[in-house]
């Protein structure tokens, strides 16, 4: 199918557009220059929306603008032409489709539709002739609803094309495997065979029924052959099923272990916090100790002496004195006690009792005994006070002085702090990991995988007896089938019914084999064609030692494959960025539309996000490429914003067989220098192509050195 | 299945070699019937129908084929 032109009407903001479709099958591409707001997406929805019907857009979508007053019913059309080449005559059919509905705007963004209106016409050179029944049967042959995605597609959408299987109620790479037997017929030939199958079966068993004993007893014995072949099959499917799912889960499980891991091993991460609470506990011990220290050095004469040294100093100086002047020590009434009971004195003069002398130091004696309490403390103030003061002095020799010991306690004091608070900030840190790391769960993942390649052990183990077993039941067939044509040979039968059986069985066998090549050599080359691609588009040497993918590929259960340079597979889901995924998507449909010969419009809303430079070119250029197609009537509609094409306007210049603009008037005065419509924001198509701006789409940042303006007739 | 038409004929055209060749052109006429009886199987509504239909020309190729053997012959 190849889209010629279409008109919208009425659909959003598209009051009235009509587009034109490149059909040059050597500039098969259709540019339409947008930018965002500018009616792009609502061009992609009308169009699926005329193909469709309502199951061709969201759910509940409302197609008028929401700038419609409420309450008028507003009459919302698309018409398309397009081209298809019928398939068993190979004849080119032209139609004309148009879709309309009424549709009457409520309050908000509510609304009341009519049933929708479907004409189909045929046209010929004798003119339209409406196509009455299966109208949208047929146009869903041409574009299978089921495939819209493939057809018409979002570009922020398309990377989720082969990453579905992240939905938990969705097969893994879904729209991949429904594309696949879609595109390349498996679904009509697995029906077809089935059909073929019944149908051979009830002519061999007409025919046994003509041919005697020997031969029912030998068709017999061969349908219980083949229905134990078939039955083994389903059962080899089944079990085929059960890997998948197994090694879904192992995969799923090892992915979050591998998570896990990257936090750390949890053994690992427990000996660490003990070892840092151990440190955290001496640590603390250390700053009990310091803390001592340093309380005793507040205790110690060093803080008197650092606080009043000179004052100190001073009073020694006075108790010096004092003991100069013999005031201190005091004399001892001791001795002259003893000295009186001698009677005599140290001098030697008399002193007994009566004496003068005796009595003068009796006299002594009394004084002695009122000021000694003040002299002995004196004296024993001018004793500390000396033994302080050279202590002191012998400290500072020393470098022990208060201010040295009060310095290099704050050092260890601090640093054991610091010590202490980057220990508990590891402390935090591990602890923060340990919680991460949900022991149990790790044990269950674990578990779950010791468990899960058991059990894919197992069932790779069943497989391969099952497969023994189908081939000596296949085995067992093939000379059920020799004993049958034995029988066959042994009897006349009737020459009708048994050509007939033959050439039933002989189609079965050719529905059995075409199936057997598509689902093998033909979803192979998809393959092989979707590497090439793929790797042309982001410049992957496979060979070059910093290359990331060495290789895509299709494997047998219809899942695309990411190899990379260490043997491993990457998942398309989790592990490949968004410019890799939009191209391994883009390369998948192309390689399977050509491998299908698949003639229908490819049209993509914003094909380029995330992608630059010359991934971008490439893609383009790959893309676009209609000598790949191999005499496909090829049609790709993009469309773009200006900074999508900037770069890449050589190629639309040689690939673009029709470029045109989308302008929305709402974009005045901010980003539109003109104004235009007539208030209601409205959008509107020029033919601008990408070299070019005109009075309707020039805007503000538009750079006059690229752009050529172009005189637009008033529409 | 219109598209896939070619395709399929491709792949059955391939395939056909693993049969026993009735006589001179029998595998091209095979894979023309194949063709149309996939035809059937997509444009015919019911089983019913199908089955009638696909009858209806294993019977008539069963005839030609008859017939080119008795040429053969």
């Amino acid at each position: 199918m190849r889209l010629e032109s279409a008109h919208i009407k009425n659909f959003k903001l598209l009051e009235s557009v009509d587009l034109t479709f490149s059909t040059d099958s050597q500039r098969p591409l259709t540019v339409i220059r947008a930018e965002n707001g500018s009616g792009k997406t609502s061009i992609l929805y009308a169009l699926r929306w005329a193909m469709y019907g309502k199951r061709g857009i969201p759910t509940g979508m409302r197609l008028t603008a929401a700038a419609k007053p409420p309450g008028r019913p507003v009459t919302v059309q698309v018409r398309a032409e397009f081209t298809t080449t019928e398939p068993y005559s190979g004849d080119e059919v032209r139609y004309r489709l148009i879709r309309s509905c009424e549709e009457t705007p409520g309050e908000d963004d509510s609304f009341q539709r009519n049933p929708e209106q479907l004409r189909l016409l045929r046209r010929t050179s004798a003119g339209e002739e409406d196509i009455e029944d299966g109208k949208e049967g047929l146009i869903r042959k041409l574009l299978p609803l089921n495939l819209a995605d493939v057809f018409f597609t979002n570009g922020d959408d398309v990377q989720r094309f082969i990453s579905s299987g992240q939905q938990a109620d969705r097969e893994r790479q879904e729209a991949v495997h429904r594309a696949i037997r879609q595109l390349l017929g498996l679904k009509d030939v697995e029906a077809t065979e089935k059909h073929l199958s019944r149908f051979a079966k009830s002519l061999r068993r007409e025919l046994a029924d003509d041919g005697g004993a020997e031969l029912q007893a030998a068709n017999l014995d061969l349908e219980a052959k083949q229905d134990r072949v078939a039955g083994t099959k389903r059962e080899l499917g089944t079990i085929h099923k059960r890997i998948d799912r197994v090694a879904e889960q192992i995969r799923a499980d090892e992915r979050e272990l591998d998570g896990i891991r990257g936090i750390g091993d949890l053994d690992t991460i427990q000996a660490r916090i003990r070892e840092l609470k151990d440190d955290l506990s001496q640590l603390e011990t250390q700053e009990g100790g310091i803390r001592g220290q340093m309380k005793e050095l507040l205790h110690s004469e060093g803080l008197s002496w650092r606080l009043i040294g000179p004052q100190l100093q001073q009073g020694l100086g006075i108790l010096d004195d004092l003991a100069d002047r013999k005031v201190i020590p005091g004399a001892a009434i001791e001795v002259l006690t003893d000295r009186l009971e001698l009677g005599i004195c140290i001098c030697g003069e008399d002193l007994g009792d009566g004496s003068e002398r005796h009595q003068h130091v009796e006299n002594l004696i009394e004084q002695q005994r009122e000021v000694a309490p003040e002299r002995q403390r004196l004296s024993t103030v001018w004793h500390l006070a000396r033994n302080s003061s050279s202590v002191q002095q012998a400290a500072i020799v020393a470098g022990r002085s208060f201010d040295d010991i009060a310095a290099d306690l704050r050092q260890q004091y601090t640093g054991c702090r610091d010590a202490q608070r980057r220990k508990q900030a590891d402390l935090e840190s591990e602890l923060g990991k340990r919680t991460q790391i949900d022991a149990e769960r790790v044990q269950m993942l674990t578990d779950r995988i010791h468990q899960n390649a058991g059990k894919r052990s197992g069932f790779d183990r069943e497989y391969g007896e099952v497969e023994g077993q189908l081939k000596a039941l296949e085995e067992e067939e093939r000379l059920a089938v020799e004993r049958v044509r034995r029988a066959e040979t042994q009897t006349t039968l009737n020459e009708t019914i048994r050509l007939r059986s033959v050439v039933a069985d002989d189609l079965l066998k050719l529905a059995q084999g075409t199936l057997g090549s598509l689902k093998s050599d033909y979803v192979q080359r998809v393959s092989a064609r979707m590497n090439e691609l793929f790797l042309d588009i982001v410049g992957s040497d496979p060979d070059a030692e910093a290359t990331v993918f060495t290789r895509v590929t299709i494997n047998d259960r219809f899942d695309i494959v990411i190899h990379t340079q260490d043997g491993k597979t990457l998942d398309a889901d989790y592990e490949l960025n968004g410019a890799s995924q939009r191209a391994l998507t883009l390369s998948f449909i192309w390689a399977l539309m050509e491998v299908a010969g698949r003639e229908a419009p490819r049209i993509i809303d914003t094909p380029l996000g995330m992608t630059s430079g010359a991934v971008k070119h490439r893609m383009v250029e790959l893309l676009t490429n209609p000598t790949d197609t191999a005499g496909l009537a090829y049609q790709v509609v993009l469309f773009m914003t200006r900074s999508e094409i900037r770069d890449i306007e050589d190629l639309l210049d040689e690939r673009a067989g029709s470029v045109s603009t989308l302008s929305c008037s709402k974009d005045y005065p901010v980003d539109l220098v003109n104004e235009w419509g007539d208030g209601a924001p409205t959008v509107r198509l020029c033919a601008c192509d990408h070299r070019q701006i005109c009075s309707v789409c020039a805007r503000r940042r538009d750079d006059s050195t690229r752009f050529t303006v172009r005189e637009e007739l008033t529409p | 299945m219109p598209d896939a038409t070619k395709l399929v004929a491709g792949a059955a055209g391939e395939a056909v070699q693993d049969i026993a060749e009735q006589y001179d052109g029998y595998h091209a006429h095979l894979v023309g019937r194949f063709v149309e009886v996939l035809r059937i199987q997509h444009s015919e509504p019911g089983d019913r129908a199908r089955h009638r239909a696909i009858s209806e020309l294993v019977t008539s190729f069963a005839g030609e084929v008859s017939a080119r053997l008795e040429d053969a012959t």
